[in-house]
């Protein structure tokens, strides 16, 4: 009872924001609950029989989730889960708004959550998780973090604080270095095999150390196969096979971490076959491998949020690029970063937008890649570049950042992406 | 004329984005109908004697870390050929390291970390980009060829103007046209004709950053 008035003052400032700002999506719900409640979200978080499942790592985050969540649901779970744009500490708030009783009581066996890499450690400082998978330690979010080693330190104390699994990315030596650094704890193991890192240009684009290699653990769920068609997996001792939408190593490489961690929640009653069959059948998450329809035309959303995506993206776009806009938007806090990413196979661009669209601008311009127009306004951008001709490939491109996402789709008409479900 | 770059531990020292600011010489003076030579020193090599400018960039506590002793010797030398009139320049941690080698004259001082756009003033010109720093160094200073920046990444991409009296300073010193100090010599770098487009398309994208880092630098 005590939460009771909380949660109704927590959904009267929803029903306020959702009037003022239709279709769009706002922190305040969460943020008022998380001031004037702040001990729900431990106590709603600890009602789950099964507990709480933590995902965290510097990138691949929300693929991950979506996959693993969709394998425990194919296995007759009742998942509670968080919007991908909602996984820090407010946002944990504004899901319990949405998602539970006025008790602040949430249906489901268990929370399988997002959780952003600098508040995983806060968050789980209050609630043990069951099970933690930590993806990988990447040079980003900079202007946030100042050094990849304090990204690591982060994902260290939410590591320790898994009480039955720890599943671990065994081709990031940063995540090695974290298992290091832990006595006992009951780790397992997913991955990609060497040869296929090693036939990629700029390979996983985790944060180097600069240390001497530690070798690499005894993987149980290991990628051994890829193509654009076909990604099999190796789970202990069985093969799976399944198709992904993206082309990239580091989507198969999400996959594997989430067939591990389906198989270390689930136990005795975890069935290869049904979880890529799962995988098989799981829509894209937007902007991650999407091919959608915009004016008759098929578009290819693709979603750069830090150095490794710009990169693993741009390594893996086909060559035969028509037409493609670039909007980088205000998410991209300290655009220094744009600087990092070998742009030698961007192709020309027909339209730069976005919050920071003169920081792309200028990072195309001293590589002389042609611009056929720079247009800030977002808006404006997305009706010039959807009204171009029809592109004689048949498909268009639109590169973005994660707000310059958000806007497009609320632009286009798509789905509010706070409203995104799992 | 042909001026020769040599970047320290290029592979080591890109974190955000630094390197770009060699790519952006590199460019500006091809621009302007030079030649330029940009070429790594790893773990283990020496630099050149022949050298013009020499750049140390930004990295991670591990990208130092392993690279501490090849460090000591390469500053050293840098120091001889700083007095022998080589062009240094160094941004973010690099910079710092460079001042705990004394190339710079401070001392360091920890102090609260700041994360934000920042404008300075530097010998007339107005200089803007990003600070990341938890030192009291200078965000920027000039001596002679010695430049030292706190304002990471591309801060030649951004501030052209600068970086371009800072390239006519080295090539006019190589030229023994002018003493340091004068104004800068406008007929080293004029656009070579056929590649002024370039130059153009980049002074009307920095009006547009410039504008848009001034706001948030505000904030």
């Amino acid at each position: 009872m005590f939460y009771v008035p909380a949660i109704l003052i927590g959904r009267m400032v929803r029903i306020a924001v959702r009037l003022v700002r239709p279709g769009g999506g706002s922190a305040l719900p969460g943020l008022v609950l998380s001031k004037i409640a702040p001990g729900l979200l431990v106590k709603t978080m600890a009602s789950f029989p099964d507990g709480l499942v933590v995902v965290t790592g510097s990138a691949g985050k929300s693929t991950t989730t979506k996959m693993l969540v969709a394998i425990a649901r194919a296995h007759g779970k009742n998942v509670f889960t968080n919007p991908s744009t909602a996984n820090i500490a407010q946002g944990f708030y504004s899901s319990i708004i949405e998602r539970s009783n006025i008790f602040g009581k949430i249906q489901g066996d268990v929370a399988i959550l997002e959780m952003d890499e600098g508040h995983a450690a806060e968050i789980t400082k209050k609630i043990s998780p069951r099970q933690v998978t930590l993806l990988n330690v990447l040079e980003d979010q900079l202007d946030r973090f100042v050094d990849p080693a304090v990204v690591r330190e982060k994902l260290l104390m939410v590591a320790a604080k898994a009480k039955s699994a720890l599943v671990l990315n065994a081709d990031d030596q940063n995540i090695l270095l974290i298992d290091k650094e832990m006595d006992s704890k009951p780790v397992s193991w997913f991955g990609v095999k060497s040869s296929l890192i090693s036939n990629t240009e700029h390979g996983l684009g985790n944060a180097p150390t600069y240390l001497a290699e530690l070798s690499r653990p005894l993987v149980q769920t290991e990628v051994i196969e890829q193509s654009p068609k076909k990604t099999t997996v190796r789970v202990l001792d069985e093969d799976v096979s399944f198709a992904l939408p993206n082309r990239g190593i580091h989507f198969a490489l999400d996959a594997a971490a989430a067939i591990e961690s389906a198989r270390r929640y689930l136990g005795e009653n975890f069935i290869p076959e049904l979880a890529a069959r799962t995988l098989e059948e799981l829509p894209p998450v937007f902007a991650r491998g999407e091919i959608t329809t915009v004016n008759g035309v098929d578009v290819e959303f693709i979603l750069v949020q830090n150095p490794m995506s710009f990169q693993l993206n741009l390594d893996n776009l086909p060559p035969d690029q028509e037409q493609v806009m670039v909007a980088i938007g205000r998410d991209v806090h300290d655009p220094s970063w744009l600087w990092t990413v070998d742009m030698k196979n961007m192709p020309a661009i027909d339209i730069v937008t976005g919050f920071n669209y003169a920081e792309m601008a200028l990072r195309l311009a001293y590589d002389e890649i042609p611009v056929g127009e720079v247009v800030p306004e977002l808006e404006d951008a997305l009706a010039k570049f959807f009204g171009l001709p029809a592109p004689k490939s048949g498909r268009r491109t639109v590169i973005f950042s994660a707000d310059a996402m958000r806007r497009t789709r609320r632009a286009l008409g798509f789905v509010d992406p706070e409203a995104v479900e799992r | 004329m042909k001026l020769k770059i040599a970047s320290l531990f290029p592979e080591h020292l890109d974190l955000n984005g630094d390197q770009g600011n060699m790519k952006v010489a590199v460019k500006r003076l091809e621009w302007f109908g030079h030649e330029a030579s940009l070429y790594a020193v790893s773990k283990g090599e020496s630099i050149p004697p022949d050298t013009d400018l020499i750049f140390l960039g930004h990295g991670s506590l591990a990208a130092w870390a392993d690279l501490e002793e090849h460090l000591h010797l390469l500053l050293a030398h840098t120091k001889q050929l700083i007095a022998g009139g080589t062009a240094f320049m160094a941004v973010a941690s690099g910079y710092e390291r460079a001042i705990q080698f004394g190339i710079f004259p401070q001392n360091l001082k920890r102090v609260e970390r700041v994360s934000k756009f920042h404008i300075e003033e530097s010998h007339g010109l107005e200089v803007l980009g990003y600070l990341n720093a938890a030192t009291d160094a200078p965000v920027i200073q000039k001596n002679a060829l010695v430049l030292g920046t706190q304002l990471h990444g591309p801060f030649f991409a951004k501030n052209p103007e600068y970086a371009d009296m800072y390239l006519s300073k080295i090539l006019s010193t190589k030229l023994n046209l002018a003493s340091l100090g004068e104004a800068p010599t406008e007929s080293l770098m004029t656009p070579t004709t056929g590649l002024k487009h370039n130059v153009d398309r980049v002074a009307d994208i920095v009006k547009a950053v410039r504008d848009l880092e001034k706001d948030l630098a505000s904030e």
